[in-house]
């Protein structure tokens, strides 16, 4: 009897898993066993997520930056934020050590399927999370359409 | 460093590329005894990107090693963000869709992100065509008592053979300028 009780609550609990998986929005939540996201998450991620996800690798979790090699510069009370554009752009396009996180259209094949980058919005969003966390307080916000309009303008083939 | 303009601005044009590299050890070579998968590569449409099997010690009834994970470009970025210990956990929660055998065979791992390595800060230089035609001469060019070899100065990056043809292109130049009496 112990058993069949046993068997029968753990087929219920298969079955409430997965009900969480296919009800709409239950994709997106983050149980505390899984700290990477796919990209379908990342593409719903908060500003802040976006921050614990990614930046927070170099820039360090208080944001205060690292040394080793080189620099990972703070971004904790940092004026050079004061312009969204220009931090959007370091994202979008990558400075000195940093990396671009733009979303790559030149891939093909396997990596164009597993490499997965920042897209405008994304990019607004991390950037206006900064902006006003870790000591910062720059209150104007960055749309999508803003970062699009920093994208380098596309080469006309000759 | 105490260099010109243009070394300068080749430096800094070229960051450096993120990678996760993660070691998983297992109580038995489960790919080759219940999949008979022998050496090669699992690509996956997952953060871990690659499972590469072993290519030595087959049919070994011991312990084998996997690499778990080997990634690049954001992903490599989400693994940097967490703890060594999380690093291995996930790679064992994400390899799991591919392997069921993951979570019980499972004994020990280890993980490197390239990011957070001190002494690289990164993995390999990240060149465009752009950057390429515009910096790449200046930085492999000898400014004042700077010569700079690796695989980030090669034309092959990331790859010991880019290190080696490097090395071999420095010392050319050094040697084309000892011969010059240090005019070249």
């Amino acid at each position: 009897m112990k058993t069949a009780a046993r068997g029968y609550l753990s087929a219920l609990c298969w079955l409430f898993a997965a009900t969480a998986w296919l009800m709409p929005g239950a994709r997106q939540a983050q149980t505390a066993e899984q700290r990477i996201l796919s990209g379908d998450q990342l593409a719903h991620a908060s500003g802040e997520q976006i921050f614990q996800h990614i930046c927070q690798g170099c820039h360090m979790p208080d944001a205060h930056g690292a040394t080793g090699a080189g620099i990972y510069s703070a971004l904790a009370i940092d004026q050079n934020l004061a312009s969204a554009q220009f931090m959007a752009s370091v994202v979008l396009n990558g400075r000195r050590d940093m990396p671009s996180f733009v979303v790559r259209h030149d891939l093909q094949g396997f990596e164009a399927m597993v490499r997965v980058g920042l897209d405008d919005a994304q990019i607004a969003k991390v950037v206006n999370y900064v902006r006003i966390s870790f000591g910062n307080h720059y209150a104007d916000k960055l749309s999508a359409a803003d970062v699009a309009a920093l994208h380098a303008p596309k080469k006309e083939s000759p | 460093m105490n260099v010109g303009d243009a070394m300068t601005a080749a430096i800094a044009a070229v960051p450096y590329a993120a990678s996760t590299n993660i070691g998983l050890q297992f109580k038995r070579r489960f790919w080759e005894q219940d999949e008979y998968i022998y050496g090669g590569i699992t690509h996956a449409d997952l953060p871990i990107f690659n499972i590469s099997y072993p290519s030595y010690g087959f049919f070994d009834r011991g312990p084998g090693v996997l690499l778990g994970a080997y990634n690049w470009g954001p992903a490599a970025f989400q693994f940097a963000a967490l703890s060594p210990a999380e690093r291995v956990k996930e790679a064992v929660r994400l390899g799991n869709q591919i392997h069921p055998q993951y979570e019980k065979e499972f004994q020990n791992g280890i993980a490197v992100a390239w990011h957070r390595s001190p002494f690289t800060i990164g993995c390999f230089g990240e060149w465009t065509e752009d950057s390429r035609a515009t910096h790449c001469d200046n930085l492999c060019r000898i400014d004042g008592r700077i010569a700079l070899a690796g695989e980030h100065a090669s034309y092959l990056p990331a790859w010991q053979e880019g290190a080696v043809t490097s090395a071999l292109d420095a010392i050319g130049r050094v040697h084309a300028r000892a011969v010059a009496g240090g005019a070249a």
